[in-house]
Parts: structure tokens; C-alpha cells; sequence
């Protein structure tokens, strides 16, 4: 069944050659290459070979699934979950118990070295009772998995920089995916949840190319997160022109002015919201008048508030000049006064110089 | 009722003083002069993926306004419609994929004497005598 | 050692515990130098005054940025240029909104700013005039021998804020955190050696202004 390339299977779903054709221009549009590469990825999807995939949710709110699953169906994403083998999800797959984990056994023995793996959530480290999947901690059964994995794919902040169960205090000592596995490609596709289609294109481009696309220092696809929300924002003329909304209901909120100075962390974040946008393109955050939370961001939960500017510190800086202040006055007295003492010191030592301490007369 | 799609929510955007220059219609319409001077000198087609521009609020429909609508139009159905049309200016078409459920999964503008895929390819000319011999 | 696991991580920090550090050594120093000079005090003035202190002095503050004729012909470059980095030093400190949005948060006062593209070319006319005065400290021969290292660290250390911030606002450097951390950094490592170096002149103008005028009131000359 997994032998047959996805233009055979889709030619047996009856999809004439115009129909592939919109199917490769879709896609490519998904995966955010220029429609010049059109005849490429036909070329490539000519071949292309079913991937099994498997997916393993780990410390995680099932947000990012969500995000994937709730996406409009049946479209590219749907044909592309269509044209993978996703041959373990533990909370969308039927079987249940031990024929479960005999599917993801089985997928791993079947497609050794060739299968990828998709991982939501972060691994808890402290103490592994924290998460585990039938009585395999999350740390195992991630290490067992990627043993003949071709890659991994960490989707959703948590899973690519550590996320929410991550943040301070980090009660369970939860870890990304990257900071475990370091002898397989590891593709980062973070965002709270990420853009559905960001994740779809990047399954798209290892089904298409049967290669991972090109990453950037975080691990993230450059083509999805090549560029900030800030410079991709159509409220960007706005900064450049010092309009900027001071709350959520002035005359520049109304304008659509730049939402900066209520928090906006757009400079900040690096992901394609401004123009794959969310909910079938009908809108993001930006456009709907809240600045970006810079949620593809790693610790942007201990980043500070959403709603204080990026040029605000956001440690306890009043707490600090206070200790300073006292410490300032207090050193600057007693300063203050050693120097007076010092003078009046050198006051009463001061003795009168007269014609007498000098040349000839000194020796007398 | 239970919607099936966004589409079905009536929500409305109030029409703001939304009057954003983001510069993306001056860049894609000097793009658009380029492609066309490009097929008339060297049969080079070109074509724009809409889906990947950072439009403002309305600014899409703006350059789709700007650009009008010409004689031809043309209708496809294949995993879902697809419409075809000629801007005004001719060498300009604009397309537009939708899935089975009519959401737009594509979005482009194609500068070309007439959008690839409406021509027919020779493999399936060659299928389709082969499948008349038999009949 | 990796000290920072990612650029993101070093900002936090930037904008976390080392400004606490910066800000609190920068109010430690300026209160210290401050607190040293009003606390050594001035001789007692036992003659009879002939004027008021407190008016003329403080008009001496304002009188005095106003430059008299003797000094521009002495020093003309000197002059213009240190006129033009100070102004455009403000603007860019004082009227790019990042920056009040910060002021504001620390002290809760703000005002209106200017548009970004115009606190960019003060940006660049600042740098220039800084390069242009460090060349002129380099050539002048009477200069270059009164410098010491502290002018030239001085003048790095000023320099580099304005640098790091175009370099931020034009995002040359990649990624952003890395570039906005840089900045914040440098500006953090100007407010450090800020109370010990000649950087101080910032508040003690103000002081020696006042005094001059003050004296100068008191024998009742007009300052």
C-alpha cells in the first residue's frame, strides 16, 4: 500500500492531470515556494512516496492537533493526511492499549530509517512519573522512536523550545525535542498553536522533496519563519511614521495604527501569521487589533507581559533603582563626609610656609 | 444550526478609515509590467502567488479592482472549481482554485497569453483516442 | 560553556537582571558623585552680598549654552559639531517612541514623538558628527596630547548605542533578539561607566553653571 507514489493514488481517486496540476499549485502555495516551482513539485510528486509518520504527544494540551485537525477539511491538508501513513496518534487513532503501541512498534519495523516523527509537548526530565504513555515515560519512548526515524518534526512551541510546562519554575523539568535528540534532523515548527498550514507544508516538503527544508539557527523552516511579523505587517507603515495606538479602544485603534506600544512583540517573532494568516485567511492577531504574543518565540512565556512594550525591561527595575537610591546616599554620604574630614584635616595640619623654608635659608 | 463554514458566521468589518498603503500594489504592479514585457519579448510566462502577500485589510480587492475583469472567463472542475478570468488588460489573468467545499486553496495571477492548464496536454489527448478505439 | 542557549535567552536577560545591574550602579555612582560634591560645600562667604544667588544662577544655567563669540572663533568646529551630535543625541534619546514608551515606564512621564524615519536620520547625522569629532581629536595636535584613554573609551562607549540601534531598527543583525539585546546591552555598559567618567559633565553642568551664575550674582556682576 505504501509503495505506490501519490500521483498513482491520486490518478485512482480519479484526479485527472488538470486536477493534479491545481493540487502541485495549492501545494506550492503551501509550502510557501514561488509558483515557479509549480512544475517542480509535480515533477517530484510524480514519485513521491507515501511517508509513515508518527506522531507522539508529550507534555501538551492537544492545541497544536487541534490546530492541524480543525483546519478546513478535506483540502491540501486534508489530501496531504490523505498521502501520509500516520500509523500512530494516540489520541485520533482507533485501536487503543497495547495494540496501540504494537502499531507504532510495527511502523517503526516496517519503515526503519524512513518514517518521520511528529512530536507535540515537552519531555519532562525531572521526574519522568510526570507524563507517561502506557508506562513508558515520554523520555523513553521518544529515544526508542527516533532510533530509526529519517527525521523529527517538533511541532508547537513546547515541543520545539520547551513552551509553557517549560516556563518558571519549570516544576517537571521540561525540555524540548531539540535538546534530547542531536543525531537526527530535527525540524522546529513552534507557535502556540503553530499555523495549520505551516505544518501541513512542512509535511508537504518532506513528502514532495523527501528532504527537510531549510532551517534557520532556531531549526525553524526558513520559509515559514524567514521573516518577523514586524516586517511582513501591513500596520508596519505606521510604526515607521510614529502612529501608534496607546490602548485598545482610542482613535488609533480605531486607525488600525501600530500596536507597539500595547505590547506588540511582532519585531520580535519570527513566523508567516501577516501572510498565511489564520481561520481560512480570514484574519491574525494584528489585524484583529492585538499585538503578536511572539508565541514561536522559545520562553516567550517568561518574556514578560504581553501588553508591556518590547523596549520596557521587565525585571522588578523600581525594586532595584530603590536598593540603588539607598545605597547611592548612603555611600555618597559617608563619601561626603570622609572628604570633609579629609579637608579639615588637611586645614588643621596646614602649617604656613614662610621665605624662611626656602633656598639658602632652609638649611639655618 | 451548526455552520460549516467560517463563511457562515455573519460577521461584518466595519468599514474603518482602513486606508493602509502597504506598497504591496505598487510592487506587484510593477511586477506585472515586467512579466509583460517579458512574454512579449521572450514567451516568458509568469505567475504571482496572491496567497503569500501581506495584504492590509481590502487591499486585494483593490488591486482586483484596479485590474477589472475582461471578456473571458473561464470555469474548471477538478477537485473542486476553479475560475479563470482576463483582467481588463489583457495577458493578465487572474485564477482562482477552490476545494470541493468552495474555500480558496489558491490564489494567482498569471501573466500568459492563455493559463496553462487550461490546455490540453498531448498525453491525454493520446488517453482519450486510446479509450475511443476501445469503444 | 554556553552561556546563552539561544538570542532569545540573552535578551531576557538584557532586559531582566542586567539592567537592574546598570540602572542600579548608574543611580549608586551618580548619587555618590553628587552627594561628594554638595556635601564638601564651598567656603564660607563672609563678605556683604551685593546681589541675589538663586536668579542668576539659574540663569546662567540657560545663558551659558548660548555660545559667545570669543569661543567660536577659537574652536568653530568644535562649536557646530558639538551643537549638532547634542541636538540629534536628544531627538534620538528623548522623541523615538520606544524610547519614551521606556522613559515612561521608569519614571511615568511621556510626551509625543517624532516619526521614525526622522529619528533615523538624527541617528545617522549623530554618528557622523561623533566620527567627525574623534577625527578631529586624532589630527588636532593640541587635542590629541591632552587626550587620555578615558576620552577615547567615552567616546566608544557613546558611539556604540547609536550604532547597535540603526543597526537594530534596520535589522542588520539576525535575528532581532540578538540585535535589540546588542543595543540594550550597550546602552546598559554607557549607564555603567556613565558616574565615572567625564559622561558625569550630563549632571554636573547643571551644578557648576549654577555656581558660576550664583557667584557671579552675589558680587553683583552680570554673568
Amino acid at each position: 500500500m505504501n509503495k505506490k507514489t501519490l500521483f498513482e493514488s491520486l490518478q485512482q481517486q480519479g484526479i485527472t492531470r488538470r486536477g493534479f496540476m491545481k493540487y502541485c499549485t495549492a501545494l506550492t502555495s503551501l509550502m510557501a515556494l514561488p509558483p515557479s516551482m509549480i512544475p517542480m513539485v509535480a515533477n517530484a510528486l510524480e514519485t513521491a512516496k507515501r511517508p509513515s509518520v508518527i506522531w507522539l504527544s508529550f507534555q501538551e494540551c492537544t492545541g497544536c492537533a487541534e490546530s492541524l485537525l480543525r483546519s478546513h477539511s478535506p483540502t491540501v491538508e486534508g489530501l496531504i493526511f490523505d498521502h501520509i501513513s500516520l500509523d500512530y496518534q494516540h489520541t485520533l487513532q482507533v485501536a487503543a492499549g497495547d495494540a496501540a503501541e504494537h502499531a507504532r512498534e510495527q511502523a517503526m519495523k516496517e519503515h526503519h530509517g524512513k518514517y518521520l516523527v511528529v512530536v507535540d509537548g515537552s519531555i519532562p526530565l525531572a521526574d519522568p512519573g510526570y507524563s507517561t504513555i502506557a508506562g513508558i515515560s515520554n523520555l523513553d519512548m521518544l529515544n526508542e522512536t527516533i532510533e530509526g526515524a529519517a527525521a523529527v518534526v517538533a511541532v508547537g512551541t513546547c515541543s520545539a523550545f520547551g513552551g509553557l510546562p517549560q516556563a518558571a519554575p519549570n516544576p517537571t523539568g521540561a525540555v524540548s525535542v531539540s535538546s534530547l535528540v542531536k543525531d537526527k534532523p530535527v525540524i522546529n515548527v513552534p507557535g502556540c498553536p503553530p499555523i495549520p498550514t505551516v505544518i501541513t507544508g512542512v509535511l508537504a516538503h518532506y513528502l514532495t522533496f523527501g528532504s527537510i527544508p531549510e532551517l534557520d539557527n532556531l531549526g525553524r523552516p526558513k520559509v515559514f519563519y524567514g521573516q518577523s511579523i514586524h516586517d511582513r505587517c501591513y500596520r508596519r507603515p505606521f510604526y515607521d511614521k510614529g502612529l501608534f495606538a496607546e490602548t485598545f479602544d482610542d482613535e488609533g485603534a480605531k486607525k488600525g495604527w501600530c500596536l507597539y506600544r500595547l505590547g506588540c512583540k511582532g519585531p520580535m517573532t519570527y513566523n508567516a501569521c501577516a501572510t498565511l494568516k489564520w481561520n481560512q485567511q480570514t484574519s491574525w492577531p494584528v489585524e484583529s487589533g492585538h499585538g503578536c504574543l511572539g508565541c514561536s518565540e522559545p520562553n516567550f512565556w517568561d518574556a514578560g507581559s504581553f501588553y508591556k512594550a518590547l523596549s520596557i525591561p521587565d525585571g522588578d527595575y523600581a525594586k532595584a533603582a530603590g536598593y540603588a537610591v539607598a545605597a547611592g546616599v548612603a555611600v555618597g554620604a559617608a563619601a561626603g563626609f570622609a572628604n570633609q574630614k579629609n579637608k579639615a584635616n588637611a586645614v588643621s595640619q596646614h602649617t604656613k610656609v614662610t621665605v624662611d623654608d626656602f633656598g639658602e635659608n632652609k638649611d639655618k | 444550526m451548526i455552520s460549516d463554514s467560517l463563511a457562515d458566521i455573519n460577521v461584518h468589518v466595519e468599514n474603518l478609515h482602513h486606508d493602509f498603503e502597504t506598497g504591496n500594489l505598487h510592487s506587484i504592479l510593477s511586477e506585472i509590467k515586467f512579466a509583460l514585457e517579458q512574454l512579449l519579448q521572450h514567451k516568458k510566462t509568469h505567475s504571482i502567488d496572491l496567497r503569500a502577500m501581506p495584504w492590509s485589510p481590502g487591499e486585494e480587492k483593490k488591486l482586483e479592482q484596479y485590474l477589472g475583469k475582461g471578456e473571458i472567463q473561464i470555469e474548471m472542475d477538478a477537485l473542486g472549481k476553479s475560475h479563470f478570468y482576463e483582467s481588463k488588460y489583457s495577458g493578465i489573468w487572474i485564477v482562482t482554485h477552490y476545494n470541493p467545499e468552495g474555500e480558496v486553496i489558491g490564489k494567482l495571477i498569471e501573466i500568459s497569453y492563455m493559463p496553462d492548464m487550461i490546455f490540453t496536454r498531448e498525453e491525454d489527448v493520446k488517453d482519450s483516442l486510446e479509450r475511443l478505439q476501445q469503444l | 560553556m554556553e552561556l546563552f542557549s539561544n538570542a532569545n535567552d540573552f535578551l531576557l536577560w538584557v532586559r531582566g537582571d542586567a539592567f537592574n545591574i546598570a540602572l542600579g550602579l548608574f543611580i549608586i555612582g551618580v548619587l555618590v558623585r553628587i552627594l561628594e560634591i554638595f556635601l564638601l560645600g564651598r567656603k564660607k562667604d563672609f563678605s556683604e552680598a551685593r546681589g541675589t544667588q538663586w536668579g542668576p544662577g539659574l540663569r546662567n544655567i540657560v545663558s551659558r549654552s548660548v555660545v559667545d563669540n570669543g569661543t567660536f572663533k577659537r574652536a568653530p568646529f568644535v562649536v557646530v559639531v558639538g551643537y549638532i551630535w547634542h541636538i540629534c543625541f536628544f531627538i534620538v534619546l528623548f522623541l523615538f517612541i520606544p524610547h519614551i514608551e521606556l522613559i515612561n515606564a521608569l519614571l511615568g512621564i511621556q510626551w509625543p514623538g517624532l516619526a521614525s524615519q526622522l529619528v533615523d536620520a538624527a541617528t545617522v547625522v549623530a554618528m557622523v558628527s561623533l566620527v567627525a569629532m574623534l577625527w578631529h581629536r586624532l589630527t588636532h595636535p593640541v587635542l590629541k596630547f591632552l587626550s587620555t584613554y578615558e576620552d577615547y573609551v567615552v567616546w566608544f562607549v557613546t558611539f556604540l548605542p547609536l550604532l547597535t540601534g540603526y543597526m537594530a531598527f534596520h535589522r542588520m543583525i539576525d535575528p532581532y533578539p540578538l540585535a535589540l539585546g546588542l543595543h540594550i546591552l550597550s546602552v546598559e555598559l554607557l549607564m555603567v561607566i556613565f558616574p565615572f567618567t567625564k559622561l558625569m559633565h550630563a549632571f554636573t553642568l547643571f551644578i557648576a553653571r549654577w555656581y558660576t551664575g550664583a557667584m557671579m550674582g552675589r558680587k553683583g556682576i552680570v554673568s
